[in-house]
């Protein structure tokens, strides 16, 4: 199915070397086109979402949308899961306003993953497995956060995650404690979710590994949370930081909500 | 942990937990649920409940809806409703609450104010100077 066959008019724009994503996006909007629509990988959506964001003009009625091309994290907490799903969202064209995370000058959708240790991100080989099982997180780094509400976190965690959006269930974050805690995670609620692994030994890193790298923080003792307006995130050795699965490094950085700044175009699958 | 406390939803619109291997320092002051199951100095007020785990040792005042102590509190502690110290708490502090229940094992030293009784006192008092 085309969007063609569902009398969806416009324009198709292929990113070349030449003219980039960004340059077709404030193209496009120059036109007076309302909906920009990624047709691409998560990598695509993010560069999308991040012009769209950075816009200075009034773009209240500019919506974004995905068709995934590729599997797309962004796709999926959409409610788009497939090609031919998201033909159908796109015709139906249900709206929702979104808040965005920041960090840095950069937006991002579902999450900020912050790793300690660069093993966590990849550690897919089995010699890496086993260096990993033998060295442990002993040189976890200390990591400082200052939330905005008036409080510092110390920590030397496994991994910190801000989330916007959950990326799996319906927006419900559950938490390991005394038994088990859940609460709301939305993209509409002005509030970023902090979420610090603490540090664990080496069997339970192993144990937990693939919930770990999946967020699927239920599974895992030793979880704070934490729910913030801003925070600043600050530590002696560079920590690595995958925004939407793109990846940076720094030792400083400020993380804010902003509140309702994307319309987006979501279908009933949608994880919020 | 807040099985007696009334209305505690399964699903809180929000919640904080501090966990075990994280510091805290300063103001923690929200509207929602807050679980301490780490190291806390500073000031904690919530306007719902608070609930402070085994391995918590927090140094400061704090103040909730509903309390229930499993670790170390060194400050004032103020329940709107009621406060429980169980077999694992320790408090070095002043505490006050409506409803107070301390298990056996618990351990205790400071003043302890039940803000039903004051009241009660106080409303005797002014029926009395009426009679007269």
């Amino acid at each position: 199915m085309a969007l063609a066959d569902l009398d969806i008019a416009g324009e198709e724009a292929r990113v070349t070397p030449i003219r980039k994503t960004r340059d077709l996006v404030e193209e496009g909007i120059k036109k007076g086109y309302k909906n920009i629509v990624a047709c691409g990988d998560d990598s695509t959506a993010h560069e999308v979402i991040n012009t769209l964001a950075g816009l200075k003009v009034s773009k209240e009625e500019i919506c974004f949308g995905i068709i995934p091309i590729r599997p797309s994290k962004i796709a999926q907490v959409l409610g788009v899961p497939s090609h031919e799903e998201a033909i159908k969202t796109i015709s139906k064209r249900r709206i929702e306003r979104v808040d965005l995370g920041k960090i840095g000058d950069q937006y991002f959708l579902i999450s900020c993953d912050i790793e300690t240790d660069e093993s966590l991100a990849r550690p897919d080989s089995f010699w890496r497995k086993l260096s990993f099982m033998t060295r442990g997180l002993a040189s976890a780094p200390k990591i400082e956060l200052n939330f905005k509400e008036g409080y510092r976190v110390t920590a030397q965690p496994t991994k910190v995650c801000i989330c916007n959006i959950l990326d799996y269930g319906k927006g419900k974050l559950r938490i390991k404690t005394d038994g088990y805690m859940t609460t709301n995670v939305s993209p509409q609620d002005e509030l970023l979710d902090v979420v610090i692994v603490g540090k664990l030994s080496r069997s339970s890193l192993l144990r937990h590994l693939s919930d770990i790298q999946c967020n699927n923080f239920g599974r895992i003792p030793n979880v704070s949370l934490f729910r913030t307006k801003k925070v600043n995130i600050s530590s002696e050795n560079p920590i690595s930081v995958m925004i939407d699965r793109q990846k940076m490094k720094a030792n400083n950085f400020n993380c804010e909500v902003v509140p309702r700044k994307l319309n987006v175009i979501v279908g009933k699958e949608r994880k919020f | 942990m807040f099985k007696d406390a009334p209305q505690a939803p399964e699903e809180a619109a929000g919640q904080t937990i501090v966990g075990n291997s994280v510091k805290l320092e300063g103001d923690l002051i929200l509207d929602e649920d807050i679980t301490i199951n780490g190291k806390v100095s500073g000031k904690v007020s919530t306007s719902k409940n608070l609930g402070i785990g085994e391995t918590a040792e927090v140094k400061a005042d704090v103040e909730a809806e509903n309390i229930v102590i499993s670790g170390k509190v060194e400050g004032e502690v103020k329940a709107r409703e009621k406060l429980e110290i169980t077999e694992t708490g320790k408090v070095a502090g002043n505490i006050s609450a409506k409803t107070l229940s301390v298990a056996p094992g618990a351990i205790f030293s400071g003043q302890c104010t039940m803000e039903g009784e004051g009241k009660a006192e106080e409303a005797k008092e002014a029926e009395e100077e009426t009679e007269e």
